[in-house]
């Protein structure tokens, strides 16, 4: 039905007058707004990578794991981030804390193993909001796209961990 | 017969009931931590406080006094009394929800946290800790403790424990458990107070067999079982109720298990039988249903698929006149009926046994010495082997003379199991058998030498019945999947029996069942 009406639409023909045979003042109405743009408004274009436009204050990027005031690693491997995560990519492997990384973890249990598998993850914050420990959060990196290499998009914990309070050295 | 009145149900009671008890048995949930059914009251914990009042009645008239309703009157103690050790008699009235104990409870929970570390992340109890959920459905959040909380270090107190002092709640189940239960008195409370701690003795050792229950019943995270310390939380994992294995007893028991894996095994309630314990080698021993697990057939070392494996079986003993059978006392009732048949009337041989074990020859029915479960007999269903009529006939070979010689007969039809492997060198003469015949859910170094290799369910993956030591009859039902290919015992011997020309047409448990009239 709706595409008829749209067909009988476009097969109406109309008659042009001289000044429109002519196309001049067509294009002169074109180049004005053109001139207009071009001249007298600011871009809206950013020079991505070199500029960037800033971020939410509340954005949810790439995951980073956190280190407590004394540099040790906060999260004690309670599952409670893969338990909440909807996509189910969350991979934890605790372990007891034992000899000389003692010093790197506050209590008898760490995540030998963090992993998330970044291509499933939706971003959804819900590891960083159930986290007990403070331990994940989601921070503003965003530039997650690669082009050779699929096992890249599992973020292992060497690769989100925060490195003595300072931000994590992104990679990529 | 005697009625009280809890949260205005009225209850009929007769006896010398724990109120508890009672309450639980009519649905209403009185709180606790330190009450165990099993254990002697102590009374410490204050969890359980309720209401108690009498009937008011007139001393002089002796008439029940009645208010301006024509209810007949109630007088409450002025305190809230614990529920545990509270006598019940006839004509009580009992609040458990009242506002006055709502707010006792609140207090209780607020001194028994006030020493808790927050150690939910770490705890391995977390999620099925009963402080956790009392916190959440009687206490509140807030505390006025300011002061350092005590604090110790973790403490490997046995092979089986682990001890995290900073947690406990003094409720001293552990300690009764300890001279009550296991008969020990390595383990009781010290120091006092604030400062109360449950230590072994100067000097002493936990040894008994009976340790992995003080992790069961303690109500926290203090006491928990090394095995499974750090494997997995427990609300990732699945539950299935089935039996163990280990000894003679069988004691009922709960897996728990996530992704086909076996985590951990708990005992579960079984008057008969165990009530509410198991011991710490049955509980340890799960690993079996793990470890090395066969999932396929095999014929002649190689991979084989179900039906050639069976026609060769089938050819193997079609053409064997002298074939010995050790049978194991792993199988249920079903399969050792099946087996015992198929021995007799489509293969026949008087060289059937099942005993692998001295205390299966002696018949021995009796428990290790010093122990409250744990049967000296390895084997959960002897007394149903026997049942089933698996020994040797006239002049017929015993296993153990299998086992020492089984190149003397023209084929050997041995089923494998855990307690078999365990044992180390039972099975050490078996490479020089001629044509082998391997039953099992486990693989072995026989597999390769063997003709035919059947990969069977183990028992946590198939149903069946056990006949225990004291004759009582149990059954059990799967609680996981099997693995790859493997099947039932009996579904082999049953479709054997048919490739051989005398099928018994057994081709499900039920048919098993009502075929030997073992009831359903
Ligand atoms: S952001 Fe959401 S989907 Fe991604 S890991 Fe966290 S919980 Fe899972
Ligand atoms: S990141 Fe946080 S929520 Fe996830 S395991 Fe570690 S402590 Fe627990
Ligand atoms: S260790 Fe557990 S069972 Fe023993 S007193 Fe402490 S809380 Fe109770
Ligand atoms: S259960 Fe009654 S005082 Fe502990």
């Amino acid at each position: 039905m709706a595409i008829n009406v749209r067909a009988k639409y476009l097969n109406k023909t109309e008659e042009m007058s001289f000044i429109d045979r002519l196309y001049l003042p067509a294009i002169v109405k074109g180049m004005f707004i053109t001139m207009k743009h071009f001249l007298f408004t600011k871009a809206y274009t950013v020079e991505y990578p070199e500029e960037r436009k800033p971020i939410a204050p509340r954005f949810r990027g790439r995951h980073v794991m956190k280190r407590d005031e004394m540099g040790r690693e906060r999260c004690t491997a309670c599952y409670c981030c893969q338990y909440s995560c909807p996509a189910e990519c969350i991979n934890i492997e605790a372990a007891e804390v034992t000899g000389d990384i003692r010093n790197n973890h506050p209590e008898d249990k760490y995540a030998r193993v963090f992993e998330i598998e970044l291509l499933r993850c939706i971003f959804c914050g819900f590891c960083q909001e159930a986290c007990p420990k403070a331990a994940i959060y989601l921070e503003e990196f965003y530039e997650l796209a690669d082009y050779d290499d699929r096992s890249k998009y599992l973020l292992t914990k060497k690769e989100m961990m925060e490195t003595e309070g300072k931000p994590v050295k992104y990679r990529v | 017969m005697a009625k009280i009145t809890i949260d205005d149900k009225v209850i009929e009671y007769s006896g010398n009931p724990n109120l508890i008890e009672l309450a639980k048995e009519n649905g209403i949930d009185i709180p606790h931590f330190c009450y165990h059914p099993a254990l002697t009251i102590s009374g410490n914990c204050r969890m359980c406080l309720v209401e108690v009042g009498t009937l008011c009645k007139n001393q002089q008239t002796g008439e029940y006094e009645k208010d301006d309703k024509g209810n007949i009157k109630v007088n409450f103690m002025p305190k809230p009394q614990p529920g545990c050790y509270q006598q019940v008699s006839d004509g009580m009235v009992i609040r458990t929800n009242s506002e006055r104990i709502i707010e006792a409870r609140k207090g209780v929970l607020e001194f028994t946290l006030a020493n808790h570390p927050l150690d939910c992340p770490v705890c391995d109890q977390a999620g099925e800790c009963v402080l956790q959920d009392y916190s959440f459905q009687y206490g509140f959040s807030r505390s006025q403790f300011i002061e350092k909380k005590r604090t110790y270090k973790k403490n490997e107190i046995s092979p089986v424990l682990t001890q995290e002092m900073n947690r406990c709640i003094h409720c001293d189940r552990c300690a009764r458990f300890t001279t009550e239960i296991a008969g020990e008195s390595s383990f009781a409370r010290t120091w006092r107070g604030n400062k109360m701690e449950l230590s072994v003795l100067p000097g002493g050792t936990i040894t008994h067999n009976y340790q992995g229950n003080m992790a069961d019943i303690c109500p926290v995270g203090a006491l928990t079982i090394t095995d499974f310390r750090f494997k997995s939380r427990v609300w990732f994992l699945n539950y299935g109720v089935t039996l163990c294995t280990s000894c003679g007893k069988g004691c009922s028991v709960m897996t728990s298990h996530k992704k086909g894996k076996v985590f951990r095994l708990k005992p579960v309630y079984n008057e008969k039988v165990n009530t509410y314990w198991m011991c710490d080698h049955g509980r340890l021993r799960y690993r079996f249903l793990n470890e090395s697990r066969k999932s396929g057939h095999s014929a002649g070392g190689k991979k084989a698929n179900f039906q050639s494996a069976l026609s060769l079986a089938a050819e193997i003993l079609k053409a064997s006149k002298n074939i010995g059978v050790i049978a194991s006392a792993k199988e249920s009732l079903e399969t050792c009926m099946v087996l015992s048949r198929f021995f007799r009337e489509v293969a026949p041989t008087a060289h059937v046994d099942y005993r692998v074990d001295d205390a299966q020859v002696r018949d021995d029915r009796s428990l290790r010495p010093g122990e409250l479960l744990r049967a000296k007999d390895p084997y959960p269903n002897s007394f149903g082997a026997r049942e089933a009529g698996l020994l040797p006939g006239q002049g017929g070979a015993t296993a153990i003379d299998i086992l020492g010689a089984p190149e003397k007969f023209d084929a050997v039809v041995l089923f494998i199991d855990d307690h078999i492997i365990e044992a180390g060198d039972r099975l050490g003469n078996m490479s020089k058998a001629k044509n082998l015949i391997v039953l099992s859910p486990f693989e072995s170094s026989l597999d390769s030498t063997a003709a035919v290799s059947f990969a069977t369910r183990a028992y946590s993956e198939t149903s069946g019945t056990y006949i225990n030591i004291d004759g009582i009859r149990q059954k059990y039902c799967p609680v996981l999947p099997p693995l790859g290919d493997a099947r039932d015992s009996w579904d082999i011997l049953n479709q054997l029996s048919g490739l051989m020309g005398k099928s018994f047409g057994l081709d499900s448990i039920g048919k098993i069942r009502s075929h030997f009239k073992l009831g359903d």
